[in-house]
Formats: structure tokens, sequence, C-alpha cells
């Protein structure tokens, strides 16, 4: 006789939502420094600009991902596991990109 | 006292110690508190004020820190330390991380967000927050002293 099958945890769709969409905020806003560096290095946008633009382009993408995501699951069910490990992904991989670690790897250039 | 301190007693201190209280809220479990899922007021009130505070506190460090730092006055903008865009960089992800956790907070306590890995998500969230509200106020505090660029 086998165990009894555990029902799998479902996600309702603004949830989801919200938590994919904090992931792309976080990688958005943790690639700001390297995307910053390169944009500077290649004389692209100037240095006091970068920053302020970049963040102002992070939280739009993180709003509107939200909004859109929202919008378009709204009333659906998703399995709960694959979404917070996608979201733990994105988060780390923000903050690892966000964090001056990567820079001692890779060399240092004008900081944005 | 200098505005960057001003702003991070007056603002930052607030937003480092609600979130602690917050994260002490949601628990291990990612279930509220007894002691504060009584009191409905005082926990709305709660999560509603360290959401302003976690929007306020970043983006007028930031401002702070454009308009207050000498290396900026000075006109080379640039930043001399690492230290300075991981604060940045963080800590503007204190909104994200603040607002995410208030909406999921919602959802929990309508019972719409009662499984073993929402609940997970929900915790580790809220601690993340507090990580990077700590570490944000610390490299604040210390860019307030002119560590980072004297």
């Amino acid at each position: 006789m086998g165990l009894p099958l555990q029902p799998e945890e479902k996600l309702e769709g603004r949830v989801a939502a919200a938590m994919v969409a904090l992931g792309v905020g976080v990688l958005a806003l943790g690639l700001i420094t390297p995307l910053g560096m390169g944009l500077i290095r290649w004389g692209l946008l100037s240095q006091a600009m970068v920053r302020p633009l970049l963040t102002a382009l992070a939280f739009g993408g993180w709003l509107s991902t939200w909004a859109v995501l929202a919008r378009r699951w709204c009333g659906r069910q998703f399995p709960a596991r694959p979404v917070v490990l996608w979201m733990a992904l994105l988060v780390a991989v923000g903050l690892l990109l966000g964090s001056p670690i990567w820079v001692w790897f890779v060399g240092r250039g004008p900081l944005p | 006292m200098s505005w960057a301190a001003v702003h991070g007693v007056v603002l930052g201190l607030p937003l480092l110690l609600l979130t602690a209280l917050c994260v002490t809220y949601v628990g291990k479990t990612g279930e509220g508190r007894p002691w504060l899922a009584r009191r409905a007021a005082a926990r709305r009130w709660l999560w509603l004020v360290l959401v302003g505070l976690a929007w306020i506190v970043p983006w007028s460090g930031l401002l702070l820190t454009y308009t207050a730092l000498p290396r900026w006055l000075l006109g080379s903008g640039e930043w001399k330390t690492l230290a300075l865009p991981w604060m940045a960089s963080w800590g503007l992800m204190v909104p994200m991380f603040i607002s995410t956790c208030a909406y999921l907070m919602r959802h929990a306590r309508q019972r719409l967000l009662g499984g073993l890995w929402s609940r997970r998500a929900l915790w580790g969230l809220m601690w993340i927050a507090l990580g990077t509200v700590l570490l944000a106020g610390l490299l604040g505090s210390l860019t307030a002293q002119g560590v980072f660029y004297r």
C-alpha cells in the first residue's frame, strides 16, 4: 500500500505575478552596476546619468512586469514550487550582480 | 549633524526597526504572530508605514548621495569605492522586497497564501529585506561619516 499523494501546492495568478516580477526587478537593479560600467566605458552615457536612468528603467520594468503578469495571470493557478524557485534564482543573481563580488573577477572600470 | 546623519536617524532607523518587527511578525512559518494578529488596526498601520518608509528612505538617500557628497558637488561625479554602487543597488531593492512582502502578507491574511512554499517565500523575502536594509544602513552611515570619499 503506497503513501497517499500530497496535492501539489498552487499559487493564485496574482501572487505568482508578484513573485516573478520581484525577481525581474531585483535582477534589473543588480544589472545596473555591470551594465552601467559598460555604458560608461563605451561612451554611450555620461557617468552622472547612468545610475538615475537605469534605476528608473529597473523600477519601470518591475512595476510594468507586475501589472502585465497580474492582468494576464488573474484567475489562473500555478504550481508554487517552480514559481518560488524561479523567484529565488532571479533574486540571488540580482543580489550577486549588485554586490561588488563580480568586480574582483572581471576588473574595475568607471563606476556608475 | 549633517543631512545624511539626520536622514539615517529620522528615516533609516525607523525603517530598520519596523522591518525587524515585521520579520518577527511573519515568523518562521510565514504566519502572523498572535500578539499582532489580534490587533488589526495596528497591523494595518505597521505595514502601511513600513511600505511608505521603504519607498521614501532609499530614494531620498540616493538624492542625498547625489546632492550632498563632495565628489558630486565638485563635479567629478565619480564614485571612488565599490561600496557606494553596492549601497545604491541593494538599497533600492528594499522597496521592491517590502512592497511584495506587504502584498503577499495581505494574501496570507485572506487565506489565499497558505502552502509551505509560499510561506517559505514570504519568510525568506522578509529576511532578505532586513538584510538589505541593514547593509544599506551600514554603508549609508559610513558614507555620512565621509569614510568612502575622504
